[in-house]
C-alpha cells in the first residue's frame, strides 16, 4: 500500500490497515490464486462471443424449447418431493438443528470461532453450501425453514395476536431491509464469527420474524419479510427442480424458472439488485483497488478525527458500511439508466414510451444467473476447504473437549482442491451464468416486442450491462486476494 | 440471415482475438528464499502483489524461508499453519513442502493484532 496514505497513521503509532485485528474475514479466509490472464481473456472472449451467437440464433420458437419443463408429478421423484409427511419430518428436524446450533453459540466455547459449530455452520454450511444446493438442485428452504415451522406451529396452536392486515404497498421492503442487515453482518460486522454475538443476532432476527408472523400471519410474512425465503426462492428459480403451475414438481432448464414471475415490483427490483451486488462486493472487498480506496478513506477519517471518536475498528466498520450502502445504489442507478435507454429505444409515436421501471421489473430477474455464477466461483474453495471443519465440529459442537464420533482432531486439508480446477470452474461458471442471463434476456425481449428486429435492438443496452457485469466478475477473480 | 452471418463472424473474431496468451512454467527443486525484516516490515523484496511483497514458488517444491529480523516476533504462514519464532541476530527457518497451491498470507502475530508481512503464492 502507498506509504503516503499511511504516514499519518504510522505517525501516531497505530497499525496499518492490513492488520485490523478483528477483520471480519480473518475467519473465512480464501487462499485462491488470482485467475491467470490467459483464463481471464478466454473467459472474456467467450462472454462476448456467446452474447452475439445467441443474438444471432435466437428466435421465438427456440425460446419455447427453453421454457418447456418436464412434469415430474407422475414420477417417483416428483411424488417424493411433494410428500407432506417428509416435509413435516424435515421441518421439525430443522427446528431442532436450529436450536442446537444456536445453543452451541450461546453456551459453547467463545475463545476460538473454529471450535464452536455455530460460525462454521452459519457462514460456510448454510450461507454457502445451502445456497449452492438451492441454486443448483432446487429450493428446499420452504421444507426446512425453522422460522416457518415454528410460526405455523404457533399459529395453529394459539392463533394470531391481531387481525390487522399488512398493506399491499409494503411490497417486499421488509425483506429487502432485512437482507441488507444480513449482508452487513456477513461482510462488515467485525464480530460475526464470535459465537455468542452471532447467536444473539440470530435470536434478534428470530424475534423480529416470529413477532411479525404473530401480527400479520406466518404465510404473509414469509412472502414479504422473511428475507431468506425470498432469497432461496430466487436462487431456486434458477435451479432445474422446482414447483411449476398447480404445485407440481417440474424438471426444467437452468434459469427457466426465473421467467415465471413476469414483471416484478419495484421493491423486488431493489431486493434482487441488493443480492447481486452484495455477492460481488464481497469479492471486491479483497481486491487491491478496494484496499487503496479504503486506506484513502481511513486516512481521511483520521484527518476528520473519526478515528479518535470511533477507534480503529469503528472507523473500519463505518467505511465498509458506507461502501456496502453505496454499491447497490450505484448499480441500481446504472441498471435504471440502462432500462431508460431500452425504454427510449422502444418508444413509438403511436403508443408512447414505456416506463423505465416497467422495463426494470421485466429484466431484473435476468441478473440472477450472473449473481449465482459469481457466488459459485467466489465461494467454491471456501466450501470445500473450510467446510471440512464441520467434520471435526460434529464431534465437539460446543468446543468443550467432546469427541462423539472420533473426528474432533481433524484439520482441513488445504490441498483438497486443485488451483487449475478452481480457475477452470470459476471461468466456466461465470461464462455459463452469463450465457443463461443472455438467453433469459432474449426471451423476455421477444415476449415483449412485436418483431424480432425490435426485440434485438431493445435488448442491446441490457446485453451491454450484462457483458460489463460479467467482465467485472472475471476482473475481481483475476485480482490477487488481499486482506 | 445476413444479420446472423455478420453476428457469428463478429463472435468468432472476439473469441479468436482473446485466446492468444499462454503461461510459462519453470520447475526447480529446493527453493530457498531469504527474507529480511526491519522494524517489522519486509525489507529489500522487489516483487509486489496487492501492495505487499510476494514470494512465488511452484507446487511440489521444497521451500525454505530464511528469516532475519531486528525485532523478536512470531511469523505465521496461514493455510499451511506454520509458526516460526524469529529472534534478532539469529536466522530462523520455515521449512515445508508446498503441496497445496494457493495464495497464503504470512502474518506477524503480536498482542496488538496481526500484520500481513507478505504473501506466499504456490502456483500449480
Amino acid at each position: 500500500m502507498r506509504p503516503k496514505a499511511f504516514a499519518p497513521i504510522i505517525a501516531v503509532g497505530l497499525l496499518p490497515i492490513a492488520s485490523s485485528p478483528a477483520a471480519a474475514h480473518a475467519f473465512l479466509r480464501r487462499y485462491d490464486l488470482p485467475l491467470p490472464l490467459w483464463h481471464y481473456l478466454i473467459g472474456a472472449g467467450f462472454v462476448i462471443a456467446l452474447t452475439f451467437v445467441f443474438l444471432a440464433i435466437f428466435r421465438a420458437e427456440r425460446s419455447a424449447g427453453f421454457t418447456r419443463g418436464i412434469d415430474l408429478s407422475h414420477t417417483a421423484l416428483g411424488r417424493f418431493l411433494i410428500r407432506s409427511s417428509l416435509r413435516r419430518g424435515l421441518a421439525w428436524g430443522s427446528v431442532s438443528l436450529f436450536f442446537f446450533v444456536v445453543a452451541a453459540g450461546v453456551f459453547g466455547t467463545q475463545e476460538d470461532p473454529f471450535k464452536n459449530i455455530l460460525p462454521v455452520f452459519i457462514w460456510v454450511i448454510w450461507w454457502v453450501g445451502f445456497a449452492f444446493l438451492c441454486a443448483l438442485a432446487g429450493n428446499v428452504w420452504p421444507a426446512v425453514n425453522p422460522w416457518a415451522a415454528v410460526g405455523r406451529g404457533a399459529e395453529a396452536a394459539i392463533g394470531r395476536v391481531s387481525t390487522r392486515p399488512l398493506p399491499a404497498a409494503i411490497g417486499v421492503w421488509p425483506a429487502t431491509i432485512l437482507f441488507f442487515g444480513f449482508a452487513w453482518a456477513e461482510l462488515v460486522w467485525p464480530d460475526n464469527a464470535q459465537p455468542g454475538k452471532l447467536a444473539g443476532a440470530i435470536l434478534v432476527y428470530s424475534a423480529i420474524t416470529w413477532s411479525a408472523m404473530a401480527l400479520y400471519g406466518t404465510e404473509r410474512w414469509l412472502g414479504c419479510g422473511e428475507t431468506f425465503s425470498l432469497l432461496f426462492e430466487w436462487l431456486g428459480r434458477f435451479a432445474p427442480l422446482g414447483v411449476g403451475p398447480g404445485g407440481r414438481a417440474v424438471l426444467r432448464h437452468y434459469g427457466a424458472g426465473l421467467l415465471d414471475e413476469g414483471k416484478v415490483s419495484s421493491s423486488m427490483i431493489v431486493f434482487i439488485v441488493t443480492v447481486l451486488v452484495t455477492v460481488s462486493f464481497d469479492g471486491f472487498l479483497h481486491t487491491p483497488p478496494w484496499s487503496q480506496l479504503f486506506s484513502a478513506a481511513f486516512s481521511a477519517s483520521y484527518d476528520l478525527g473519526l478515528i479518535d471518536l470511533l477507534g480503529n475498528v469503528g472507523a473500519r466498520t463505518l467505511i465498509v458500511t458506507a461502501g456496502l450502502m453505496a454499491a447497490p445504489l450505484l448499480f441500481l442507478a446504472v441498471f435504471l439508466a440502462v432500462c431508460a435507454t431500452t425504454a427510449a429505444l422502444l418508444a413509438e409515436p403511436r403508443r408512447g414510451r414505456p416506463r423505465a421501471m416497467a422495463i426494470a421489473g421485466l429484466y431484473a430477474p435476468t441478473l440472477i444467473p450472473i449473481a449465482i455464477a459469481y457466488h459459485l466461483a467466489h465461494y467454491l474453495s471456501l466450501l470445500l476447504i473450510e467446510g471440512q471443519r464441520v467434520v471435526a465440529l460434529v464431534s465437539d459442537p460446543f468446543g468443550i473437549g467432546w469427541n462423539l464420533f472420533g473426528t474432533a482432531a481433524l484439520v482441513p486439508d488445504i490441498a483438497v482442491v486443485d488451483a487449475r480446477f478452481l480457475w477452470l470452474f470459476s471461468v466456466a461458471a461465470v461464462v455459463a451464468g452469463h450465457a443463461i442471463s443472455v438467453i433469459l434476456c432474449h426471451i423476455i425481449a421477444l415476449r415483449n416486442c412485436d418483431d424480432r428486429k425490435q426485440a434485438i435492438v431493445s435488448q442491446l443496452p441490457m446485453l451491454a450491462l450484462m457483458i460489463g457485469y460479467t467482465m467485472l466478475s472475471l476482473w475481481v477473480l483475476a485480482q490477487p486476494i488481499v486482506d | 440471415m445476413r444479420l446472423t452471418a455478420r453476428l457469428v463472424a463478429l463472435a468468432l473474431v472476439f473469441a479468436g482475438g482473446f485466446g492468444w496468451a499462454a503461461i510459462s512454467a519453470e520447475v526447480g527443486q529446493k527453493q530457498v528464499v531469504a527474507i529480511t525484516l526491519k522494524g517489522g516490515k519486509v525489507h529489500g523484496q522487489t516483487e509486489m502483489s496487492g501492495g505487499l511483497p510476494v514470494v512465488r514458488v511452484r507446487r511440489g517444491q521444497e521451500v525454505v524461508l530464511r528469516w532475519r529480523s531486528d525485532i523478536d516476533m512470531i511469523v505465521h504462514l496461514h493455510g499451511y499453519d506454520i509458526e516460526t519464532r524469529v529472534k534478532p541476530d539469529h536466522e530462523a527457518m520455515t521449512e515445508f513442502v508446498a503441496r497445496a497451491a494457493g495464495r497464503f498470507p504470512v502474518e506477524r502475530h503480536a498482542k496488538f493484532g496481526h500484520t500481513t508481512l507478505l504473501y506466499l503464492e504456490v502456483r500449480p
